[in-house]
């Protein structure tokens, strides 16, 4: 398994595993009026840097010259590709939040949610498109 | 469908190993490995510089069938 592909998947975990504890069980209490539902998710997202680069750290000590080495084209071509495969999932969250400001007078606070929510779901497709093309032509 | 003959001039060139190859190539030994496999094909740069660090012209290595 290449350094980039490691990368991808300790990202992946991270982002899926933390946020995913967040939107399943932590949200619908902050939503109900349980503390501060935006403070947690910054928090959070504190959290999963620090998940993603212990590890990332560890790996690239155990591979230097490959955590040195620049991306080549292959790779660059799974990033621009996991790129393209985010940006929809931006654009239909963007709709989605602005839908649920407008006509369903969505709070600040969980649009603010559906905003990070369609960030971090952008990013999982992003890393899982890459990780996908890694393991089709490993 | 692109094939190639790079394994073939690795072992041709005294057992040249993949991780060899990408470092003379600048990529990785896993990129080395998709497009011996046929599972990716190279941008028209990596290929010259495939067919230059195994010392032969590109259609040697590459072909189109």
């Amino acid at each position: 398994m290449s350094f980039r592909e490691k990368i991808n998947w300790i990202s992946l975990l991270a982002m899926a595993g933390v946020y995913g504890w967040y939107f399943w069980t932590v949200m619908p209490l902050l939503a109900a009026g349980h503390g501060n539902a935006l403070r947690v998710a910054y928090l959070l997202g504190s959290t999963v840097a620090i998940l993603q680069i212990v590890p990332i750290i560890v790996v690239a000590i155990g591979a230097p010259r490959d955590a040195q080495a620049p991306e080549d084209e292959r790779e660059k071509l799974f990033s621009l590709k996991g790129t393209r495969s985010a940006y929809f999932v931006l654009v239909a969250g963007a709709l989605f939040t602005s839908t649920a400001g407008i006509f369903f007078g969505a709070s600040a606070g969980m649009l603010a949610n559906y905003i990070l929510l369609s960030v971090v779901a952008s990013n999982i497709i992003k890393y899982a498109t890459q990780i996908a093309y890694f393991r089709m032509t490993g | 469908m692109i094939a190639n003959t790079i394994r073939r001039l690795r072992f041709d060139r005294g057992e040249m190993t993949q991780a060899e190859l990408a470092t003379k190539v600048g990529v990785t030994r896993q990129t080395i490995n998709a497009i011996e496999q046929n599972k990716y094909s190279p941008t028209l740069e990596t290929a010259f510089k495939i067919a230059v660090a195994l010392g032969v012209e590109i259609g040697e290595v590459f072909k189109y069938v």
